[in-house]
């Protein structure tokens, strides 16, 4: 079951860029373009990281997509 | 402390490349006979190792100087170079396992270690060079 993040939106909401992003949580900016694109899922430790560092609640940032289930 | 030792790892590698150089020229002295090797080889040695050393040097400064707080490694770097080796594993594994057999069932029954160490030298700038696409993926 694939899982679905709204990073960018977030990210955009709150006005902050990829780069600043990727410094202030230290991962690359290459990851930071995968996961927005739910090309790649970061571990556990990089997602509580991303809800703690956006100040959000866990699903608001990250779901499961049923529809692919079926 | 980090950078302290990354220049201590620096200056032993390319120590020991240097260091392995000479000893090859003062080996091969040995084994041919004085006057075989022209040590004025040691210079255009020394400029290479030091060129191909310094290149690197200069584009990892360069490139932590643009991104002065973005890491070049995480996690999803790790899992992608961990995927690539074991790919690596496997194909050189089973392809020099392949390629002796195909060798074999041709008739080649003994192999010239240059040709290993020509063959073992692509091999490693193949994986080398692997390394660095999927370093910057």
């Amino acid at each position: 079951m694939p899982v679905i993040n709204h990073i960018k939106e977030i990210r955009q909401r709150k006005g902050i860029t990829q780069v600043k992003m990727a410094e202030d949580l230290q991962i690359t900016r290459q990851t930071v373009n995968a996961i927005e694109k739910n090309k790649y899922n970061p571990s556990l430790e990089l997602a509580l990281k991303l809800i703690a560092y956006f100040n959000v609640p866990i699903e608001e940032m990250f779901y499961l997509d049923h529809r692919k289930e079926k | 402390m980090k950078k302290r030792f990354q220049v201590l790892i620096y200056i032993f590698m390319y120590g020991s490349i240097v260091a392995g150089a000479i000893l090859g020229l003062y080996l091969v002295e040995r084994v041919e006979g004085p006057g075989f090797v022209d040590y004025h080889l040691v210079i255009p040695m020394l400029v290479g190792i030091i060129g191909g050393a310094g290149v690197p040097f200069c584009i990892s400064l360069w490139n932590k100087k643009r991104n002065k707080k973005v890491p070049e490694v995480d996690e999803r770097v790790i899992s992608l170079l961990r995927k690539y080796f074991l790919i690596v594993l496997y194909i050189v594994l089973i392809g020099s396992g392949f390629a002796l057999v195909t060798l074999y069932s041709l008739g080649v029954h003994s192999i010239e270690t240059g040709m290993l160490i020509a063959v073992l030298s692509g091999l490693y700038s193949l994986i080398g060079l692997g390394f660095l696409i999927i370093k910057r993926l």
